[in-house]
């Protein structure tokens, strides 16, 4: 025993031998404190910042007071001031009053201490469904909470675990943008388990669609067990893939809650929910009927209303699913998950903040342009590696203007799938007109692979489409009428490896010069070829991008901004499946980079994307190592 | 780690241990937490074990007095 209290002592005086910022860390890990014998007295902080006190004080008066009720008791905070405990019973709950001269604060926040532990277990359960907290973490926190004596770090604990939650971090968020202080942590959790708790625990699918047969499916059954408008509510900010919406299907639906959350979502709703409840509501109208106003008030806000506003909210929740994904990116908290799992989240949770700033009334347009910027080279580069594994998605895809053609395709698709459920001849005209437009206007966008689709497979093509390409090829000329059908259409379709190799055979016949091209064309063709390579997994073509990329180097301005060729050259190294190759591939073209005349802008900018680059894969530094140390005596010469 | 530690040898006042954690923690602590996370949390398991460590060894005699 004392050979533990010794080892605890001298753990107390070691930690004073490191900055404060260590020693908080250290001391705020529980688990490191328990097996230490080392017990932490926090500072606990009441709500709304009223005022902050000892912990085992406080704790200790919070007893008393539940055991003694109406009984005044003291307690002095951290700046000396006295206040007078007591507890109440109102409407069979028990409240903490706290009363400082002529100011008194009722709290129902303690219920937690109540020395009753039938009560607090009824209460616990009460909230932890309410929180919508997994089945099993409710059986772990009810059986601790059974024991008469509960230590105080276990409460903190339990606090912590409640506020892990989206309710807990919308709550969290909504304080923050009141005050209108928060830290990036503050906006994008830095815990796992945050994040399965709004999209569920991966487990092995390989994709979106498996995830959500597989992982998903149990995570829905899980939320859906407690509250249904709660579960509904974090449902619907997972809306960023209609499988999802088909998944949701399978749920026992209570009619008015639905009916209640559509009224509600039709003015408070972020983009996301908004969305996913069309796509919802068009499958279930045989089943709800009541749904279809309501729907095409939903719809009319994407279709018909071309308002200043919807553009702001595209601009935003473009702005937050960058600052999210950037974040996690620089965080690694999804180090080692699939692409398409973390942009779920990220998504999921950009839309939690998008519906706290519209519910606390933020400046949707600031808030955009204020977050925009913060995080974008961390998203940029991300995405471009994403590639690897899920070529289909391009960074630039997330552009509010591609956002709004992805709701308008998910929107038309819905409705072709769906058409003869629609009464209204109003909404199917709505409908069929902005089909009309798709055509005549020729928006490619609205059939681009959504964020989640990177590693889906794409169509087969038509013969109709196989004529149109056979027949720009045959031509044998590197122009941008024999590419770009091509490059065009490698978006959207399975495209024969066969073409591919005549292109790059095209290529190398032409001596690598693009006929019929003005030279400030040719970043477009190029990187264009890029996304070909990397759609295809064309390791040849790829290296013919590398010897283009030379003889358009000036046109492309690479002295002053080789970092728009350098994403062209990540784009294109998702040709490489095999880990080393593609480490080498991005190795060989940086190195080409660092040796070229760059401008002072030009280093300061590649130094800051290798910055980013080696932080999200630290195995470049073993090919591109050299380049850095040239580029930091470069930066500092 | 061990070279942030060592520092301390050459540290003679509270002023100076003051002024030399301010700077660790601005241009260390806080630099590696934002740019390399994994690295800042391998730093403080790091921290953890030296400290579990160098506490279990029995001190000698003339320090165990004091």
């Amino acid at each position: 025993m004392d050979r533990v209290k010794d080892q605890s002592i001298g753990i107390i005086l070691l930690l004073d031998l490191f900055p404060q910022k260590i020693q908080s860390e250290i001391l705020n890990d529980h688990k490191f404190c328990r097996e230490n014998g080392i017990v932490a007295d926090t500072l606990i902080e009441l709500p709304n910042r009223i005022s902050r006190f000892q912990r085992s004080k406080l704790y200790k008066i919070l007893k008393k007071c539940f055991l003694n009720q109406d009984e005044c008791f003291l307690l002095t905070d951290k700046n000396n001031v006295e206040w007078k405990l007591s507890s109440r019973c109102i409407k069979s709950k028990i409240i903490i009053e706290m009363k400082q001269d002529s100011t008194i604060y009722n709290l129902d926040c303690f219920w937690i201490l109540n020395p009753c532990v039938d009560e607090r277990i009824k209460r616990l359960q009460k909230e932890c469904k309410s929180r919508l907290l997994p089945t099993r973490d409710i059986e772990k926190w009810t059986s601790t909470f059974s024991e008469n004596d509960i230590e105080d770090y276990v409460i903190n604990e339990f606090e912590e675990d409640l506020a892990n939650t989206p309710y807990g971090k919308s709550i969290e968020l909504m304080e923050a943008m009141k005050i209108g202080k928060s830290t990036y942590e503050s906006l994008v959790p830095q815990k796992l388990k945050y994040y399965e708790r709004l999209v569920g625990v991966y487990s092995h699918s390989e994709n979106i669609v498996e995830y959500t047969n597989n992982e998903l499916e149990q995570h829905l059954k899980e939320l859906f067990s407690n509250s249904y408008y709660s579960a509904l509510s974090v449902t619907f900010l997972l809306s960023s893939h209609t499988s999802i919406l088909t998944a949701l299907k399978q749920i026992t639906h209570n009619k008015q809650e639905l009916l209640k959350y559509y009224d509600w979502a039709i003015i408070n709703g972020d983009l996301i929910s908004q969305i996913g409840l069309i796509e919802f509501g068009f499958q279930l109208l045989n089943e709800y009927p009541e749904i279809e106003p309501k729907l095409e008030k939903l719809v009319n806000i994407f279709l018909n209303e071309e308002t200043k506003l919807q553009k702001i909210k595209l601009q935003l929740l473009s702005a937050l699913i960058v600052f999210v994904e950037g974040e996690l990116s620089q965080t690694k908290v999804f180090n080692g998950f699939p692409p398409f799992y973390r942009k779920l989240a990220s998504i999921s949770h950009a839309s939690l903040i998008f519906r706290c700033a519209l519910k606390n009334h933020v400046k949707l347009k600031e808030f955009a342009d204020n977050i925009i910027d913060i995080r974008k080279l961390n998203y940029y580069c991300q995405s471009l590696v994403d590639m690897k594994l899920e070529p289909r998605w391009h960074p630039e895809y997330l552009e509010h203007n591609q956002l709004k053609n992805e709701f308008l395709g998910r929107i038309i698709n819905s409705f072709d799938r769906n058409k003869d459920k629609i009464k209204s001849e109003s909404l199917k005209n709505l409908l069929k007109i902005n089909i009309q437009k798709v055509q005549n206007e020729n928006l490619s966008g609205v059939f681009l692979p959504g964020p989640l689709e990177g590693n889906l497979e794409p169509l087969k093509l038509s013969t109709e489409l196989i004529g149109i390409i056979e027949a720009n090829l045959a031509t044998g000329e590197s122009s941008p009428k024999s590419l770009l059908p091509l490059i065009n259409l490698a978006s959207f379709r399975c495209i024969d490896e066969k073409y591919i190799s005549k292109i790059s055979k095209i290529l190398r016949e032409a001596k690598h010069i693009l006929a019929d091209t003005e030279n400030d064309k040719a970043p477009y063709i190029l990187d264009g070829l890029a996304k070909l390579a990397a759609l295809t997994r064309s390791t040849e073509l790829s290296e013919e991008v590398i010897i283009l990329s030379r003889r358009y180097r000036y046109y492309l301005n690479v002295n002053e901004c080789p970092e728009q060729i350098l994403a062209t050259y990540i784009t294109s190294a998702a040709a490489f499946e095999d880990h080393e190759e593609w480490l080498m591939y991005i190795g060989n073209c940086i190195n080409e980079l660092a040796y070229l005349p760059l401008t002072k802008n030009g280093i300061n900018s590649l130094f800051a994307w290798l910055k980013v680059l080696v932080l999200i894969e630290p195995k470049l530094r073993c090919t591109c190592g050299k380049a850095i140390e040239i580029i930091k005596v470069l930066k500092r010469s | 780690m061990k070279a942030l530690i060592l520092k301390l040898e050459n540290i003679k006042t509270e002023n100076d241990k003051k002024l030399y954690f301010q700077w660790v923690e601005e241009y260390v602590i806080e630099p590696l937490k934002i740019d390399n996370p994994l690295n800042y949390e391998k730093f403080l398991i790091s921290i953890k074990k030296l400290i579990v460590n160098v506490s279990k060894k029995q001190l000698p005699p003339e320090v165990e007095d004091k």
